[in-house]
């Protein structure tokens, strides 16, 4: 009887416990928002989706600032290889990341926070020598579910 | 066989013990840096993105070179002056852009969280 008792205990700490997504975030199909990326006083802002396939996140951006003629250019092509959306069971960056060079310790930081059945990138920030007016910074601004 | 495990005369030393270690065990300090030196699959992550990390390192000191420079051309520079500090600036932003989303790329990707690459 108290094994009983246990078992049931146990499964419902398990259901508890258990963050799968739901029906309704099963619907969530993309993320939307605007990718800013800074180094001191200088800013450059796209927009992004990033759509949930069969064969992974795949984002695509578009440039706000900085021009009209469509193409996202060097650094909107290199965010585009960054993940800004992961699976909600991926891997914790919570801790920053410092990596000993002969020009300096630069060291990484990187939030990204739950929404809906995923992570999103929060900010990276990357610093030199413990930080300045030169970190680079990039944010996802007003991220949003598509559904 | 049917010895219940939570009953062998081991079981209490050993349960104590385990939440004695677990309650003594320093836990890493809140915004402390973590150095890539460790074992696994830090080490590794370490040397692959030693590179990109240096490529960064060096293009921010060429960003702050050129920052100084064009702040120091402003005031009673030619004009010819301001526009080339300003061309050199322009360069070496691209330059920390390139080199540090290449390092984040590099961190995200050997942390296992990088794209999925298309079926």
């Amino acid at each position: 009887m108290k094994a009983f008792f246990f078992l049931l205990g146990a499964t419902a700490l398990v259901a508890a416990c258990d963050r799968r997504a739901g029906p309704a975030d099963a619907a969530a199909r993309a993320v939307t928002g605007v990718v800013e990326v800074r180094l001191g006083e200088i800013a450059q802002r796209f927009g992004i989706r990033v759509d949930r396939t069969p064969a992974g996140f795949l984002p695509a951006l578009q440039p706000l600032t900085g021009g009209g003629s469509g193409s996202v250019g060097p650094i909107g092509a290199r965010l585009a290889a960054l993940p800004f959306v992961r699976e909600n069971d991926a891997s914790s960056l919570d801790q920053p990341i410092a990596v000993e060079t002969p020009a300096g310790t630069v060291t990484a930081r990187f939030t990204y926070r739950t929404l809906g059945p995923w992570k999103v990138l929060d900010h990276a920030v990357l610093s030199v020598g413990g930080g300045s007016d030169a970190d680079l910074r990039i944010a996802l601004l007003d991220p949003r579910i598509e559904r | 066989m049917t010895t219940n495990p939570l009953r062998v005369s081991w079981a209490g030393p050993a349960v104590a013990g385990a939440l004695l270690l677990a309650a003594l065990t320093p836990l890493p300090a809140a915004g402390a840096p973590v150095t890539i030196v460790a074992a696994g699959a830090a080490a590794h992550m370490e040397v692959i993105c030693a590179k990109e990390a240096l490529d960064y390192a060096l293009a921010v000191s060429g960003w702050i070179n050129a920052w100084r420079d064009y702040q120091n051309t402003l005031p009673g520079g030619t004009q010819q002056e301001i526009l080339d500090s300003a061309a050199r600036l322009d360069v070496a932003t691209s330059r920390v852009g390139d080199t540090g989303l290449r390092l984040i790329a590099c961190l995200l990707g050997a942390s296992g969280g990088g794209p999925r690459p298309p079926a």
